[in-house]
């Protein structure tokens, strides 16, 4: 069947991605093609959402790299994933954006106070979602963000939904507004919530596990890969092994 | 633009794929529900019009169950080539196929209805047998109506999301499609490349729906048709 060809290509290795990394990973990828030749395939979305799709639905990922803990545990609950964190030292910060001609806020009150529309990530499929809770639980605010905000597909959902003017303010990743030009930051989250940290890992027994652990550990290791993430505001700490 | 080219390339392969499989079956089921009498004929007429009557979302989360790693074809699949079928392009293909499965029968069944059975009856006394009859009388006569169903089901096939992309994903290169393309277009305010693909839509669905109208509506010319054939055997 000509089908074959153009649609079902699963001779390469399928990496599931956190939405907030869908840029600079398509970037890396390109660096990675251009130095071995060899190419990667990706799904973006929601690290909860995807995890669960490859835990409990059978989606065919080789690799992942994910946001947060929860992710990773449903992966490793699910028996799918044992093996190292090839992106130890990889994090993000959580800010309050809004278009770009608005004032800088003092605090996330300011935030509830005036209702404005809100839009965070949804706990339940995004992890900045679930930074965003911990960040107004903190702020005993979350009763009234859980009950007035927008709830987010995923941080690059939430972005556009301030891009486009649909909500007044959002809560996402500072990385995603460097890479949009119509919003910018009013407000930087204080780190009441739990460390942003990504997880990069293969999928136990997928058919290119392997393929996908070369990828994520040249992403680690490649300094040109890593000077990717950090140009668009990415931290990226060079991890400290143990091995001698 | 480029990056349009391969999501509309496997919008239109998933289309085209899923109008094979509901032509047939389609013909089938349509056939059985305008000539036969037969228990359970109303149970059948419910289970293949209940996709019209479901959030397509629903279908999508049946045929994951279905297809997934804990359904019984989806372990077929996994004994047979190592991996389900959920999250494949096939998975598109199925979600296309039970979505726009009712549109094809309903235009079919008024199609074969619209065919007086005494002239089937007549081929039949000539000695043709019911294989034949089909071919050469029932589906020559209801051709147009046939062909209507087709395009129908085609467009609906094309614009399927719903139950897409909950059985197949939206992974670019694989299983995304153009509905599931703008989907992730808009979410991430790509908002130029997002109304691109929706002009492709827009376009392919005026096709569709221009030709499907005019072939309904045209006159019918009578040379072309088995009745013609059968009512002058030596031409």
């Amino acid at each position: 069947m000509v089908a074959c060809d153009s649609g079902g290509n699963s001779d390469l290795p399928l990496i599931f991605v956190a939405a907030s990394l869908s840029d600079v990973v398509v970037e890396a990828a390109d660096v990675y093609e251009a130095e071995t030749g060899n190419r990667v395939e990706f799904s973006f979305g929601g690290s909860i959402m995807l995890a669960n799709q490859i835990a409990e639905l059978g989606a065919p990922a080789d690799g992942f790299i994910f946001v947060g803990d929860n992710p990773v545990l449903i992966l490793r609950e699910a028996g799918f994933y044992f093996d190292d964190n090839f992106l130890l030292g990889l994090g993000n910060k959580l800010v309050a954006i809004a278009p770009s001609d608005q004032a800088a806020l003092t605090s996330l009150r300011e935030l509830v106070d005036e209702g404005p529309r809100l839009v965070i990530g949804d706990p339940s499929m995004a992890p900045v979602g679930v930074f965003t809770k911990e960040a107004f639980e903190s702020a005993a605010l979350w009763e009234d963000v859980s009950r007035d905000a927008i709830f987010a597909l995923d941080t690059r959902a939430a972005t556009a939904a301030v891009q486009s003017g649909n909500a007044d303010y959002g809560i996402v990743y500072k990385t995603d507004v460097i890479s949009s030009e119509s919003v910018s930051i009013v407000y930087e989250i204080e780190e009441t919530y739990s460390a942003i940290e990504y997880a990069g890992g293969k999928i136990e027994d997928a058919v290119h596990s392997e393929a996908a652990a070369e990828f994520l550990s040249f992403v680690a290791s490649s300094p040109k890969t890593r000077n990717l993430f950090v140009r668009v505001g990415f931290t990226f700490e060079t991890p400290v092994t143990n091995e001698p | 633009m480029m990056f349009d080219i391969p999501v509309i390339a496997l919008s239109l392969q998933v289309a085209f794929v899923a109008t094979g499989l509901t032509l047939p079956v389609g013909l089938i089921v349509a056939w059985l529900l305008v000539r036969k009498d037969f228990r359970g004929k109303f149970f059948l007429d419910i289970v293949v019009s209940l996709p019209l009557a479901l959030p397509p979302v629903v279908v999508g989360y049946v045929l994951l169950w279905l297809v997934g790693t804990h359904g019984w074809l989806g372990q077929i699949s996994q004994g047979l080539f190592g991996s389900t079928l959920a999250f494949t392009w096939f998975a598109a293909v199925l979600a296309s196929s039970v979505v726009s499965f009712p549109l094809v029968v309903r235009s079919f069944t008024i199609a074969l209805a619209g065919v007086d059975p005494k002239l089937e009856v007549a081929a039949k006394g000539l000695g043709a047998g019911s294989l034949r009859t089909f071919f050469t009388v029932t589906l020559p006569l209801a051709q147009r109506g046939v062909i209507a169903g087709v395009l129908l089901g085609f467009v609906r096939a094309l614009s399927e999301f719903g139950a897409t992309i909950i059985v197949a994903g939206n992974i670019p290169g694989r299983t995304q499609t153009v509905p599931t393309a703008i989907f992730t277009r808009i979410s991430s305010g790509d908002t130029n490349s997002a109304w691109r693909l929706a002009l492709v839509s827009l376009l392919l669905g005026v096709i569709a729906l221009a030709v499907h109208n005019w072939l309904l509506n045209r006159p019918r010319s009578p040379n072309t048709t088995g009745l013609n054939r059968l009512n002058n055997p030596s031409s």
